[in-house]
């Protein structure tokens, strides 16, 4: 008899415990919050447009005008705060925490770093070298992945420093150079490789201490990984579009129309390639792992370059300041919108990263 | 039929998941005489199977794998000559 | 979709884990300790199908498979470490679910305290001891410490050589088998193709879905447990729908031969394998995976780093069962010799009596 009652009581209060977490999880996918497809394939016009509308943060554009970075809200593009930049800012990189956006500035070796929710600077860091002198100038900056170092490029040199970074504090690691390469450098999933322009091509170095493993002949002037790091996106000048596999650096030239020299875009959250043409008034698709095209996207006002936004859009952003919100797995303009205080030199997306990061298989 | 009367141990190990299992039974095994008869009953399948397995394999001889319940196995078996 | 396709992908690996008693704690013990070699034969199919299938996809370029870092210390302790707690457990990580379905109450105290124990190192309060552990990482200039990297093979041609004759290697000595004896459930043959099968889907349905990997068991866990208790679903994919599904296989397949029962072990049992689900747990989050997304998954990318993981939860659990047979076998003589001074003693009272 007690053994019965035993064992109804552990099924009712298992029925119980699978009910809830029953409930739980349908609430989660009817509510939306849940979803297995969080990156589309970009099959195009597959899937629909998810628009993140509580986010912290905010979108970066660097605006020569005032000499501010001003912060706008990713979804309707209003102005929510300004930073105050001491001189004239050159480049900028947000931290991958979206926290804090790293600036560099004309005519000094230091960067300065600001606060993206409240809009005060924080604190200024000096990049120390041992193989440049006094009058270098950081031209380029790129973070890894969870944040733990810091890649700087030199304006006019071949040198690429490394830097450990832990609470904005900044300490030389290694520095080398790559023969003859200049402009930013990119990096792989795990910054274990590293890539920079030569005359030749593209040069892939190892990260640990800069050895030169090959260079793949390509010519592009700007590259861009996918959200997977399964492939690098290249524009060049002569409006050519190129894909080079990261594991056999096999490279391709795509046989598209001609495109615009500027960086290209892969959205985070949808495996798909945007590009810009070369007359700038369309944005063209394409899948960015196989290559293959997906379509194009007529934007209502000639775009200057494009940009993520963080919340889901792209924006093709023009001279005048004006922005084109795209939906790049609709593959439609979603939104029209107009930046506050001028045109933008350059726009970064810097949300705010609350979620963990998962660390096993 | 010899096997069901003259049972000279009997280990209940119904609630036993592996290793415990085989282990429990292959060191009863070894305190019996040869040519005397250990009972384990067991509570799962896998063990059920695995058991009788990997003891034919030490070279004992099973007699039977009997199922008196579902989720109940009885195996026998007699220990090796040597 | 993805969500009904992980769910029933679940399903079918629980239904087929239950009838295959697929348990790889038994099969990696057995290496050592039994003579049977079906769960491992079993196991070394479900790689064969794997290794191949996994290679095969990548050349067509429908596959581009995530390799797990190789940081070495992390994997030999974590390695060891999952090892241990497995064998206390009463079960590695899939086995746990599955046994979980089919109403073993220990199995259920064992994934309460792999949820507990995973959720400490990743993320938790010991996340420094991953963090410090994973620091020292190897790579080959770059990339990732595979089977191909390391061996510097670039051609398409030398690396079907080299896996053609490791294939053949398994192939014959899964031929050679002997026939299975006293079987309950599926045989091993059947047990590892489907198995095989069913992971080589979740790597082709988690590639639809947009995520590099096959499947998993670790990193489902932790994101279902964040979900549920901190409503953060960032690591929500297709693999978490999979995991739930498992147990409700299980269950099925255990209702269909009346295995589904309650089973109460006693406290002891019970506090022995909650405490190895906890060791399971760290084991995991620190060597980055288990059983599954290591001794299955990793190896099926010839990833280096969980051919190592693989090979230190082997010795875990050869040196946890080795204390097992150690402790039991002490247990036993003492309780002989004890039956022996009784028997002395009535002797030597018959004699004082006499």
């Amino acid at each position: 008899m007690a053994r019965t009652k035993t064992a109804l009581f552990a099924h009712a209060v298992m029925a119980l415990s699978a009910l809830t977490l029953v409930a739980i999880f349908a609430w989660g996918i009817a509510s939306g919050a849940l979803s297995a497809d969080a990156i589309d394939r970009g099959a195009g016009g597959r899937g629909e447009l998810v628009l993140q509308d509580d986010l912290e943060g905010g979108v970066l554009a660097l605006q020569p005008d005032e000499a501010a970075i001003g912060v706008f809200d990713p979804l309707s593009g209003e102005r929510r705060g300004r930073i105050e930049a001491d001189g004239d800012p050159g480049a900028m990189v947000p931290t991958p925490g979206g926290v804090s956006v790293f600036v560099t500035r004309d005519g000094s070796a230091d960067l300065r770093v600001y606060s993206t929710t409240n809009y005060e600077h924080e604190t200024t860091v000096t990049l120390e070298s041992e193989r440049l002198s006094e009058d270098r100038r950081p031209e380029h900056l790129l973070f890894s992945e969870n944040g733990d170092t810091l890649f700087v490029t030199w304006k006019e040199s071949p040198v690429v420093s490394v830097y450990a970074h832990e609470m904005l504090e900044l300490e030389l690691r290694t520095e080398f150079e790559i023969a003859d390469s200049f402009g930013p450098v990119y990096r792989n999933r795990r910054a274990t490789r590293l890539y920079r322009k030569t005359p030749d091509g593209l040069a892939v170095v190892y990260a640990r201490n800069g050895d030169h493993i090959e260079t793949v002949e390509a010519g592009a002037e700007h590259w861009r990984f996918n959200p997977s790091y399964t492939h690098i996106w290249g524009t060049d000048s002569d409006g050519g579009l190129w894909v080079v596999d990261e594991r056999s650096t096999e490279a391709r030239r795509l046989d598209a129309p001609p495109v615009a020299d500027v960086p290209p875009v892969l959205p985070s959250d949808s495996d798909t390639a945007l590009v810009l043409t070369a007359d700038r008034e369309a944005v063209l698709a394409f899948d960015a792992r196989s290559g293959r095209a997906l379509g194009t996207i007529e934007l209502p006002t000639p775009a200057a370059h494009l940009a993520e936004s963080g919340a889901g859009t792209v924006w093709a952003v023009a001279e005048t300041g004006e922005v084109t919100a795209i939906d790049p797995v609709g593959l439609q303009v979603h939104e029209r919108l107009t930046l506050e205080g001028g045109a933008p030199t350059a726009v970064s997306a810097s949300i705010v990263q609350r979620d963990g990061n998962f660390a096993c298989f | 039929m010899a096997g069901k009367n003259t049972v000279d141990k009997s280990l209940d190990l119904k609630n036993e998941v592996c290793p415990y299992t085989f282990v429990k039974s292959k060191l009863a095994l070894e305190e019996l005489d040869p040519g005397q008869v250990l009972e384990v009953h067991l509570g799962n399948s896998e063990s059920a199977s695995n058991v009788p397995r990997s003891i034919d394999l030490e070279g004992h001889e099973v007699l039977s794998v009997d199922r008196p319940e579902t989720s109940h196995w009885v195996v026998t078996v007699r220990r090796s000559q040597q | 979709m993805f969500v009904i396709g992980g769910i029933a992908l679940g399903l079918l690996l629980g239904f087929s884990l239950q009838r295959g008693g697929y348990c790889m704690n038994t099969a990696f013990r057995s290496f050592f300790y039994e003579k049977d070699r079906s769960l491992v034969r079993a196991w070394v199919l479900v790689l064969l199908i794997n290794v191949i299938g996994v290679q095969l996809l990548t050349e067509l370029g429908v596959l581009y498979p995530l390799v797990a870092p190789f940081f070495w210390p992390a994997m030999i302790a974590g390695g060891f470490i999952f090892g241990v707690g497995m064998v206390l457990a009463g079960g590695c990580a899939s086995g746990t679910y599955y046994r979980c379905g089919r109403g073993m109450l220990g199995s259920m105290g064992a994934l309460l305290g792999f949820v507990l124990g995973t959720a400490l190192v990743d993320g938790g309060a010991l996340t420094w001891l991953q963090q410090s552990m994973r620091q020292p990482t190897l790579d080959v200039r770059g990339q990732e410490a595979t089977l191909f990297n390391v061996l510097g093979i670039e051609t398409a041609g030398l690396r079907w050589v080299l896996l053609g004759v490791l294939a053949a290697a398994a192939m014959v000595w899964l031929l050679r088998a002997p026939k299975q004896r006293f079987l309950i459930g599926w045989g091993w043959q059947r047990t590892g193709l489907v198995v095989g099968v069913l992971a080589l889907a979740a790597w082709v349905l988690s590639a639809m879905a947009g995520r590099d990997f096959g499947l998993s068991f670790t990193q489902p866990t932790v994101a279902l447990t964040r979900y549920v208790l901190a409503g953060d679903d960032s690591g929500i994919s297709v693999a978490s729908y999979m995991v739930i599904g498992v147990p409700a296989g299980a269950l099925l397949a255990a209702k269909a031969t009346g295995e589904a029962v309650l089973r109460i072990p006693d406290p002891r049992t019970l506090l022995r394998q909650s405490g190895g689900g906890v060791t399971m747990g760290v084991g995991a989050s620190l060597a980055g995976g288990c059983n599954i997304g290591h001794s299955i998954t990793g190896i099926s990318t010839l990833s280096i780093g969980a051919i190592v993981a693989t090979i230190f939860i082997m010795l875990g659990s050869w040196t946890m069962t080795w204390l097992i047979v150690r402790s039991e076998s002490r247990n036993a003589q003492r309780a002989q010799k004890q039956k022996q001074k009784q028997q002395q003693q009535q002797s030597r009272a018959k004699e004082a009596f006499v």
